[in-house]
């Protein structure tokens, strides 16, 4: 388009010759900007906080197990020592060791914990108690006693409402039952260490940490665990680490030995849950741009209204129609970026600012939420991606320009005769 | 070896009877337990048993026909009442199967159901194969030698050795001196809360032996429920073979 300048030039004119309407429009969007933000940060804290609660409470942001433990949890569906130490090869290895927090290795076996008082169901899974507390957020959980320590033999941590159906107290006798590698059932004499109390009924029920070694020696199968789980710092990073590992891990993958499990494989409730929240924030957002669209539209199209005489001078002068629709189109992208930037930056920086360390919902979902087995921390804390300011000024630029597009084309249209014959 | 005492092994009872005359107190608690021990255990059997079932809900009634070899093998088909007639379990080395008849099935019980109630009993699947080798697993004390109730009787007290897979903090056996017959064994936690009570009572000559033909279990928290097992015939050493404590055995329905 020819005389751009001209036009530019003219377009930031008329914005600073209005500047009450200027700075008016400009806040709506500074405002709707600044909720973006801060909804958008929140959310993603509040989905990586879930995904988060549910991994570790899980198998981890990635998993490596035997492709048939999951459906059957059976001790025969161990992994393969080689692919264990393959496993543990790759995340010792420079590129990946940057992106995992932590790795923890595991033997979970499914049998029958009894006392005195009576026998009950238990997922009894044996860990490295330092890397599981690391791992798990079932350690901190603690209600009496304590966690497993590293040199814990005869040691078990378990679950309150277990704790209650089996009459156990600290040091109380616990026997674990369960096949064994052989197949064979077997029994393991040990002690409770610690009790604690995760919230999900599930986990409180059944679930019972114990010493991997003193599983080894209790089922007869050494140092194999059944899954290794995998922490990463930020759940963006999975996708990349399980294409990473199925890599190396081709070999004992192609024999039918290990598998690479992402959450969203691991849990697809969880993954579900996330897509449905999302999708219900997009909505809101949605329809809060529309309402501040109209707002623009209205406010840049009473601009154009009232500048009748002016477009009809300027096109007297020369202006081609297109050129003065122009001029409106500019006026309402540039408010509108100039706009979108501050109301995002403000945005980010006042979340930052006061709710930087987290804010608390729990007046809103009580102390303890859980959702399909995962306990939810009522404090959130707000997670910014580079990736969401992206896109969020690309979205207010969007609705800003369709919002000017309108009156861009009324102020082509003008009759430049009828426009000038009043001087109003 | 002696098992903790169960519907099973009563049909082995008073196999291998030592003589009354072995019965003297110069032998250590741990010869005299092995001894009872030897009287607990069989080679084969084969009986009807009545199981009474009484609950603070509900009572029923139970007949079954049992077959067993030593420890390790043994069978129960129910008879009656006629709805679960033909349900039959089969133990077999330290695996149960059960065997429904109406839907055809066997199920192998996994370690994690095996705190199960067996068949609606005070007795649970993991009572029915658990072995606690009493020589082996417990360090046993002569508490009482004399007489109770007029009859002469040894009581002692056995405590689990460390690290052995049992649950029970110590068991208290009671044991008629004259023939190294059973009169109950109480099951206690580590705090000495007594957690169930296995009583034998109503000695008589089934199949040529003595045995204690019933046999009731009581649990401790609710003192108004119980299981009792009562023999109604009993045959020893009878012609059987591993064979036997089959899975086709199992299926067929007789």
């Amino acid at each position: 388009m020819e005389h751009l300048g001209v036009l530019v030039t003219l377009a930031f004119r008329n914005l600073r010759r209005q500047l009450r309407r200027t700075i008016l429009t400009a806040s709506a969007m500074v405002i709707g900007g600044g909720t973006l933000m801060f909804s958008l940060s929140l959310g993603d804290g509040t989905h990586e906080e879930w995904i988060d609660s549910g991994v570790r409470m899980g198998s981890g942001h990635v998993a490596i197990e035997h492709p048939r433990f999951r459906s059957g949890r059976k001790l025969e569906d161990r992994l393969p020592a080689a692919a264990r130490d393959a496993v543990e090869a790759v995340l010792r290895s420079p590129a990946v060791a940057a992106q995992v927090t932590t790795a923890s290795a595991k033997l979970t076996v499914t049998g029958m914990a009894s006392s005195a008082a009576g026998a009950r169901p238990a997922r009894i899974m044996a860990v490295d108690p330092v890397a599981e507390a690391a791992f798990g957020t079932i350690d901190d959980q603690t209600v009496e006693g304590r966690y497993l320590e590293p040199d814990d033999r005869l040691a078990a941590y378990v679950g309150v409402t277990l704790a209650e159906a089996l009459g156990l107290r600290l040091d109380s006798r616990l026997v674990l039952t369960a096949q064994d590698a052989q197949k064979e059932i077997a029994g393991q004499l040990v002690r409770v260490v610690g009790i604690y109390r995760s919230g999900v009924p599930e986990i409180d029920q059944s679930l019972i940490h114990m010493p991997l070694a003193t599983a080894g020696e209790w089922l007869g199968s050494g140092e194999d665990v059944t899954n290794i789980g995998v922490l990463v710092a930020d759940s963006a990073a999975v996708s990349g680490l399980v294409r990473t590992l199925r890599a190396e891990l081709r070999d004992p993958i192609a024999e039918g030995e290990a598998a690479v499990i992402g959450w969203r494989e691991a849990m697809p409730e969880l993954a579900a849950a996330v897509a449905i929240d999302d999708f219900g924030n997009y909505l809101v957002y949605g329809i809060l741009f529309v309402i501040i669209g109209f707002g623009i539209v209205n406010t840049v199209l009473m601009s154009v209204m009232h500048r009748h005489r002016e477009f009809g001078v300027l096109q007297a002068l020369g202006l081609t129609p297109g050129q003065t629709g122009a001029v409106v189109l500019f006026e309402g992208l540039s408010l509108t970026a100039v706009s979108a930037v501050i109301g995002i930056a403000l945005g980010a920086f006042l979340t930052w600012y006061f709710f930087g360390d987290g804010l608390d919902f729990s007046g809103m979902m009580g102390e303890e939420m859980t959702f399909s087995g995962v306990v939810i921390d009522p404090v959130i804390i707000p997670l910014f991606r580079p990736s969401r300011f992206a896109q969020s000024i690309t979205f207010i630029l969007f609705i800003g320009t369709v919002a000017s597009i309108y009156p861009a084309i009324r102020a082509a249209r003008i009759d430049v005769t009828e426009s000038m014959k009043f001087d109003r | 070896m002696f098992r903790t005492p169960t519907i099973l092994t009563a049909a082995a009872v008073a196999l291998g009877l030592v003589s009354p005359a072995l019965a003297q107190t110069d032998f250590t608690p741990q010869e005299i337990i092995a001894r009872v021990d030897r009287v607990m255990r069989g080679d084969s059997s084969h009986g009807v048993s009545r199981m009474n079932i009484v609950t603070e809900h509900w009572e029923r009634e139970l007949v079954m026909e049992l077959w067993s070899m030593g420890t390790d093998y043994s069978l129960v088909r129910v008879r009656s009442p006629a709805r679960e007639a033909g349900t039959a379990t089969l133990m077999a080395d330290r695996d149960i199967w059960n065997y429904l008849p109406k839907v055809d099935r066997t199920i192998k019980i996994p370690a994690s159901m095996m705190s199960g109630a067996w068949m609606g009993s005070h007795f649970t699947n993991d009572d029915l194969v658990k072995e606690s080798q009493l020589i082996e697993d417990f360090d046993i004390e002569l508490m009482f030698d004399g007489d109770r109730d007029g009859v002469a009787v040894w009581e002692f007290r056995l405590t689990p050795k460390p690290e052995v897979a049992v649950v029970w903090g110590h068991i208290d056996y009671r044991v008629r001196r004259s023939d190294y017959m059973p009169f109950w064994a109480r099951y206690y936690d580590e705090d000495g809360e007594l957690a169930r009570t296995m009583r034998f009572s109503e000695f008589k000559d089934l199949g040529g032996r003595t045995v204690p033909t019933v046999m009731d279990m009581v649990p401790a928290d609710k003192p108004n429920e119980r299981t009792s097992v009562i023999y109604e015939s009993l045959e020893f050493d009878i012609d059987v073979d591993r064979s036997f404590f089959s899975l086709q055995t199992l299926q067929r329905r007789r």
